[in-house]
């Protein structure tokens, strides 16, 4: 069973809706958090599926899941994008918004394996790390601010996370099925 | 680990994570060309698969997308795919939906679907390629659905025949049609609507078509903007050109799996 990018990256028209109604949401929850205006949050997320269609050929399930490389694209360029407009990144909680909970993003984050294999791995690390991780991955903090905000020395910040994200990289791509076994 | 390879981990962790400024991706260009090593994406995986997790342990957060944002990345994508027409207009025009009307016309639909009756007919002699095309899957996916349309009520829609054929693992379909009355796309256009049973009630734009004068047989082929998964019915309603994003109906012609 091809993914939605192996089959957009064989043109195929009908994966490039499909591509959109499974990962719009997680895009879109992505973007907001790294926009606080819904203008430049709504033309990041255009400029991401734009790369997304641009780089389905370059998806490797034996590399990352699909959520993951969807993910990876979307970080990429959100960061990008959030430098050129040299803008803090978003940290104060979403619960005020009013707007509808995204289930196409749940449901798509809580079918793959790989997501929940590297939820497992977060739980393993140290709290500081976990913290650390947090702030860099989630909430989009720079190293610096998370120095700052901590406490925890500038050097310790970057081998926390680089630490962790090699012990994350580690598990990528394990629970992804064989194409010849799924066919 | 040497202070050149501390140096490139560092850069490819920060890249990963908060993003390079062109002096240190230069920097990093330079160590990854003068030590032979390849650039890969693996902080960046790492990254973004944190990212995913985090998401997940914080799904009350999420989002879903605007619907007027999501009608953009569809036009975008046909503008970046470059994808040619049919016989089905692309909806490019669309207005915000509403939701309470798209309630009471949804509702409106499961009711009418609930209470249809199917009218068998015989298959037809549709136009060539489309015609092949429809009969080249129903031979080569067995799994392809097969619907008639059922009598309709308005008597303007009286004799119109003809059937839908549905492939849910290609996503792609055709209806054919006998005895649809001949519209004017400068006036109004058919639109598709299918009603996908795990999607929340809300049925799924199949894309807007005409019939010609002088036509007798026509063979639409289906142009879902969304994956659908075991349509529970497929409904025709008549909409100002290019379609709508939420049609108050009425459901001219009408086909369930019922």
């Amino acid at each position: 069973m091809k993914t939605t990018l192996e089959r957009i990256a064989e043109g195929d028209r009908k994966a490039v809706a499909q591509c959109i109604d499974e990962y719009s949401g997680l895009v879109w929850s992505l973007s907001r958090r790294f926009f606080d205006n819904q203008a430049d949050a709504e033309e990041a997320v255009q400029e991401v599926f734009m790369d997304l269609w641009e780089n389905a050929s370059r998806f490797d399930r034996q590399v990352a899941a699909e959520v993951t490389f969807v993910s990876m694209i979307a970080r990429r360029r959100l960061i990008d994008r959030r430098r050129k407009l040299d803008r803090q990144p978003r940290i104060e909680s979403l619960d005020e918004r009013d707007e509808a909970l995204c289930e196409n993003a749940d449901a798509v984050l809580e079918a793959s394996a790989e997501v929940q294999n590297v939820v497992d791995v977060l739980r393993t690390l140290k709290a500081e790390q976990q913290e650390v991780i947090n702030m860099a991955s989630w909430l989009g903090m720079s190293h610096v601010a998370i120095a700052e905000q901590t406490g925890i020395p500038l050097g310790t910040v970057k081998s926390h996370i680089a630490r962790g994200l090699a012990t994350i990289r580690d598990v990528l791509g394990e629970a992804e099925p064989d194409p010849e076994a799924a066919a | 680990m040497t202070n050149h390879q501390t140096e490139i981990r560092d850069l490819l962790v920060a890249r990963a994570t908060e993003g390079l400024d062109d002096a240190d991706a230069e920097r990093l260009a330079e160590l990854l060309a003068e030590y032979d090593i390849p650039d890969t994406d693996d902080y960046d995986l790492a990254a973004a698969a944190a990212t995913n997790a985090w998401a997940l342990r914080h799904r009350q957060e999420n989002e879903a997308a605007p619907d007027d944002l999501k009608a953009r990345l569809l036009t975008d994508a046909d503008v970046f795919f470059d994808f040619p027409d049919s016989n089905v207009v692309a909806l490019s025009s669309r207005r915000q939906p509403s939701l309470a009307a798209f309630i009471g016309w949804a509702a409106a639909a499961c009711l009418l679907v609930a209470l249809l009756i199917n009218q068998p007919t015989g298959p037809g002699a549709p136009a060539l390629d489309l015609s092949e095309a429809r009969a080249q899957l129903l031979s080569d996916y067995p799994d392809t659905e097969r619907f008639e349309w059922a009598r309709p009520e308005d008597l303007r829609f009286a004799n119109v025949t003809g059937d839908v054929v549905w492939n849910d693992e290609l996503q792609q379909g055709y209806m054919v049609f006998r005895g649809m009355p001949v519209n004017d796309p400068q006036r109004e256009q058919y639109q598709l609507w299918l009603v996908d049973a795990t999607r929340d009630s809300y049925p799924v734009d199949g894309g807007v078509f005409d019939i010609p004068t002088g036509s007798t047989d026509v063979v639409v082929p289906i142009d879902a903007k969304l994956a659908v998964s075991n349509p529970a019915a497929f409904a025709i309603t008549l909409e100002k050109p290019g379609g709508v994003v939420v049609s108050e109906g009425p459901l001219l012609v009408v086909a369930s799996s019922g």
